[in-house]
């Protein structure tokens, strides 16, 4: 064995054959530049589909204009008022909810993976999606729709299944992972049972409206519906930013993430707040979408490893990229008629998640055991 | 940088474990902490970069109390080496040495190539640069055992804490680890098991046995037949290598465990 070091090199000599430099990091850039522009051809073919027919062109021109004052084609008859009003007021904004939901489930996935430790870890095991449900539901089935929105109902749900989490998961101001999960288990059981009992109880006529928020749907989205999300997933860009080296000491252990200067129970504590913020802001405008915030962060892991400095954008993009293409599809597969988002997500997403399980990245990234 | 424990004594819920352990590790020294299952040794150690708080007493760095340092400051000075399962996600090996960069930055920034020239000589001294970019959860344990060690060099501290770093390897590393940990020229607190070990490496030996820190010093003159007996349950015999002019220890079963004369 050899106790040499390893002849240093000089600052400015190329990485190529260090037996450090990883192919992932270069694959990892081209894979969220080729997601991002995917991204924005899924769109702008979203923002064209439907019985106003347009191309995917027209779309971008209309999304231009709007952005950019004075550019002529908004002004010389080129586009009629109706075609302009189906891309800007109802189709942009419902893709843009489904990207914006994509990609703050897929984060709050990766963040509570991280931070639980624990593979099976997704947006609903916080009980959040649980909480919300009964928060909306209950609006529906009390019929108090006029007084109170179904979003700010399944936002005041949210909150409160996230405290009574963290209220149930806390020993001495220390949340342990194993304990959060039973907590969110549990509590997320005790949630849904309340909505099944309310779902069951309500009129017949409710039923329709409490399944499609159950399943998820982006398609009463508006540009307001989009503010809530946006904000939630510029806060927790920003806590990751700062915080995105300690995410990764924390996949080494408690113990080891402590040793390396890490604040591990207040670390824990802030990422599985901004977890919530971001499920309890989608889920308030969109519903319960199941599925992205498991298999997104699976697959982005695989692909290009468990650093977060690499997880974290490709993970956006990718959940992003999934969801608006899964809305896509929710509208045209059996158009006029309209599928739910989460059957979708479900049906694409769960063969090709166990395609991607049992590959060899898989096993290196620890699946296999 | 030296590490002292001044008093220290760790308390599980009601049962004092030990207590008044006062013990001081100079610069470049390796000290051996000795002692049964569940004597302390490492709740001791866990105090040494603060993830337990002592019960009494207190641990010092350079005479600076661990609990007035922030832990990115703890993180600087000290490297650890702890006995925890597995990574559950799947970092490379190259990754997870590089950690030991963690207290050294903030934010988002890539590792910079002193980072990885630091990892890189960690790596090939333990001997784990061709597992560079294997996954942690794919490694036996002597192979993550290196890795850690690894890690903690990289952290570039003064202060080494290590608990059982021996646990799980093939009998050249474990020769091989200590020597590695012993040039590293760090002030070294570590718990062992092997005596023998023990005897070869460290400068000197603190034991622990009912409650409190009992002996302290060289190890040939700490470990005699009567202490190991009367300690750790076994007899043992002290011998010199007939070619190093090393001491060792020859060990066999058999003694009951007795009390220890006072």
């Amino acid at each position: 064995m050899t106790t040499e070091l390893a002849p240093s090199r000089t600052s400015s000599a190329p990485a190529a054959h260090s037996p450090l430099r990883d192919r992932r990091v270069l694959r990892a850039r081209v894979l969220t530049l080729c997601s991002t522009l995917a991204l924005v051809v899924v769109v702008l073919i979203s923002a064209s589909t439907g019985t106003v027919n347009l191309t995917p062109i027209d779309a971008g021109r209309l999304v231009l204009g709007h952005l950019v004052p004075g550019l002529p084609w908004m002004s010389d008859g080129s586009y009629t008022p109706l075609q302009d009003q189906v891309v800007w007021q109802f189709r942009l904004p419902r893709t843009l909810l489904a990207a914006l939901a994509g990609a703050a489930l897929s984060l709050a996935g990766v963040l509570l993976q991280a931070v639980v430790r624990n593979p099976l870890a997704e947006p609903a095991i916080l009980g959040v999606s649980a909480g919300a449900s009964v928060g909306a539901v209950s609006v529906v089935a009390i019929g108090a729709l006029g007084a109170v929105s179904v979003s700010a109902a399944a936002f005041t749900g949210a909150t409160v299944a996230i405290v009574a989490v963290f209220l149930a998961a806390q020993k001495n101001g220390r949340i342990a992972p194993q304990r959060l999960i039973l907590a969110g288990v549990a509590l997320g059981t005790f949630f849904s049972a309340v909505t099944s009992y309310l779902t069951l109880t309500t009129d017949a006529q409710n039923v329709f409206s409490v399944l499609f928020f159950l399943l998820g749907s982006v398609s009463a989205a508006t540009m307001q519906s989009l503010v809530g999300p946006s904000c939630a997933l510029v806060v927790a860009a920003v806590v990751v930013a700062c915080t995105v080296r300690g995410i990764n000491a924390l996949s080494a252990g408690d113990e080891a993430a402590t040793a390396l200067g890490v604040p591990v129970n207040g670390l824990r504590a802030l990422l599985l707040l901004t977890a919530a913020l971001l499920t309890a802001a989608v889920v308030s405008v969109a519903g319960g979408i199941g599925f992205v915030g498991l298999v997104v962060p699976h697959v982005a892991r695989l692909l290009v490893g468990a650093d977060h400095r690499r997880l974290v954008p490709l993970a956006l993009v990718g959940g992003a990229l999934f969801l608006s293409t899964a809305d896509l599809l929710a509208r045209t597969v059996s158009a006029p008629a309209e599928v739910p988002l989460g059957i979708v997500t479900a049906m694409i997403g769960a063969p090709f998640f166990l395609w991607l399980m049992r590959g060899q990245a898989a096993d290196a990234q620890g699946i296999g055991r | 940088m030296r590490l002292e424990l001044d008093g220290v004594g760790i308390v599980h819920g009601s049962r004092t474990v030990v207590s008044d352990v006062r013990l001081t590790v100079e610069p470049g020294e390796v000290v051996g902490l000795l002692g049964r299952n569940g004597c302390g040794k490492s709740s001791l150690l866990r105090t040494c970069f603060r993830a337990a708080r002592p019960a009494a007493g207190r641990v010092l760095l350079d005479g600076a109390d661990v609990t007035t340092l922030h832990r990115r400051e703890i993180a600087r000075r000290v490297a650890v080496m702890s006995q925890e399962p597995a990574d559950d996600l799947g970092l490379t090996v190259a990754e997870s040495v590089l950690l030991g960069r963690t207290p050294h930055h903030r934010g988002f920034g890539q590792d910079t190539s002193e980072d990885r020239d630091l990892a890189q000589a960690a790596m090939a001294r333990t001997g784990v640069l061709h597992l560079a970019q294997r996954t942690m959860p794919t490694l036996s344990g002597g192979e993550r055992q290196r890795v850690l060690l690894a890690r903690a060099l990289t952290q570039e501290a003064q202060v080494l804490v290590l608990d059982e770093p021996t646990n799980h390897l093939d009998l050249a590393y474990r020769f091989e680890l200590m020597r590695l940990v012993a040039e590293a020229g760090a002030a070294t607190l570590v718990a062992l098991h092997d005596l023998d070990l023990a005897m070869g490496y460290c400068d000197r030996v603190a034991v622990l046995d009912g409650g409190g820190l009992t002996d302290l010093g060289p190890p040939e003159q700490v470990l005699t037949p009567a202490l190991v007996r009367a300690v750790f349950g076994v007899e043992a015999a002290p011998t010199v290598h007939p070619a190093t002019g090393r001491h060792h220890l020859l060990l066999s079963g058999a003694a009951e465990p007795q009390e220890r004369p006072a």
